[in-house]
C-alpha cells in the first residue's frame, strides 16, 4: 500500500457513541473502481433501450466532449500527448500495459481489461459492446487529426487486446 | 478504454444523451434501474445487516475511494446518519472540466439513487442542494419516530 491508500477504516470516535469520519480529499487516492459497473450499466441500458447505433453514438459524444483538448493537440501531430495521456490513465487505473512507440505510431498491449476485469470480479457481465468504448471512443479521438486508431486484436471475454495509433500516411 | 477516473464526465455525458432520446423520464428511468441494479446488493444489504450503522458502513467505502472532502456522522442513539460533503468529487471536477458543459441537473443523480433505497428501510432522507453548484451538499438519514 502507498501512502495514500484509502482511509475507510479509519474513523474517530467520540465518547458519547457518536461516530465521526472526516477526510479531505487529499487523504485518499481517486480510485473508484465500482464506477465501471455504473458505466456497464449505463451501456447496456442504451443498448437494451435504443439499439446498438446509440451506443456506438453515446460514446462518439462523450469522447467528443471530454477528449476535445487532446484532440486539439492530436491535430498539431503531438504524438507525445497521446502518450503522456495513456500512460497517465493506466498509472492511475492501477493496471500494467506494455507500450511500444515509434515516431509515426503508438502500440499499446495489454493482457486483459482493466474495466472488464472489474466487472467479472463482481459477478458483472461485461455490455457486448465493451469494445466499443475502445474502437469507438479513441476513432472519434483520432477524428480530424493526422492519426488513425486500430484495435488489432480484441478479446471479448478479458478485454486482453493491441491497440494501435499511427500517423495515417505510414498506414499499411 | 474509459479510466474510472473519467467516469463523471462519461456519466454527465449518458444523461445528456439519454435526455435527448427522451426527456428528463428517460433519465429518470435509467436512474431507478441503476438504482435498483448497483445499490439492492451494497447499501441495502449493509442496512438491511446494520441498521442505520449500514448507511456509515457503506458510505466510509465509497467516499473514501472517490476521495471526497467530507464529514459523516452516526448518532445511533438518535437514529440520525449525516453526510456533510465539502467538496464532491464528482460535481468538482465537472466544474474543473471548463470547456465542457456538464449535465444541467446532475447532482439529482444522488438522491434518485439513494433515497428509494434508503426509505425503502423504513428511514428518512433528507437532502440540501442548495450549494450543489459549488459541489457541496448534506444528507441525513433518520430512523423514523415510532407514533
Amino acid at each position: 500500500m502507498n501512502s495514500k491508500e484509502n482511509t475507510a477504516d479509519k474513523s474517530d470516535k467520540s465518547a458519547q457513541g457518536i461516530i465521526i469520519m472526516e477526510r479531505k480529499a487529499s487523504d485518499n487516492k481517486y480510485l473508484h473502481k465500482d464506477f465501471h459497473i455504473g458505466l456497464n450499466h449505463l451501456m447496456n441500458y442504451i443498448l437494451d433501450n435504443f439499439g446498438e447505433d446509440s451506443v456506438r453514438d453515446y460514446l462518439r459524444q462523450f469522447a467528443r466532449a471530454f477528449y476535445k483538448p487532446l484532440n486539439n493537440k492530436l491535430r498539431s501531430g503531438d504524438l507525445e500527448a497521446l502518450e503522456s495521456y495513456i500512460t497517465d490513465i493506466y498509472e492511475k487505473e492501477e493496471w500494467k500495459i506494455k507500450i511500444n512507440k515509434g515516431e509515426n505510431y503508438i502500440e499499446i498491449e495489454q493482457e486483459s481489461c482493466p474495466g472488464m476485469s472489474h466487472l467479472i470480479s463482481r459477478g458483472e457481465k461485461p455490455c457486448p459492446l465493451y469494445r466499443e468504448t475502445y474502437t469507438t471512443v479513441y476513432q472519434t479521438l483520432c477524428e480530424n487529426t493526422p492519426f488513425d486508431y486500430v484495435l488489432v486484436h480484441f478479446d471479448d471475454n478479458t478485454g486482453a487486446c493491441k491497440q494501435l495509433f499511427i500517423r495515417k500516411e505510414n498506414k499499411l | 478504454m474509459i479510466s474510472c477516473t473519467e467516469f463523471i464526465p462519461a456519466y454527465s455525458e449518458g444523461f445528456k444523451y439519454l435526455e435527448l432520446k427522451g426527456g428528463r423520464q428517460e433519465v429518470e428511468k435509467f436512474w431507478k434501474k441503476l438504482s435498483e441494479g448497483t445499490l439492492v446488493n451494497t447499501l441495502s444489504k449493509a442496512i438491511q445487516k446494520e441498521g442505520i450503522k449500514g448507511c456509515f458502513t457503506y458510505w466510509s467505502h465509497t467516499l473514501n475511494e472517490e476521495a471526497a472532502d467530507f464529514r459523516m456522522t452516526l448518532d445511533e442513539a438518535k437514529g440520525e446518519f449525516r453526510i456533510d460533503m465539502f467538496k464532491c468529487p464528482s460535481k468538482g471536477m465537472l466544474n474543473e472540466l471548463k470547456y465542457m458543459e456538464p449535465y444541467h441537473a446532475y447532482c439529482e443523480h444522488c438522491p434518485a439513487l439513494y433515497k428509494p433505497i434508503v426509505e425503502s428501510h423504513g428511514l428518512t432522507y433528507e437532502e440540501d442542494m442548495s450549494r450543489c453548484d459549488e459541489a457541496r451538499c448534506s444528507i441525513v438519514i433518520r430512523r423514523k419516530l415510532k407514533t
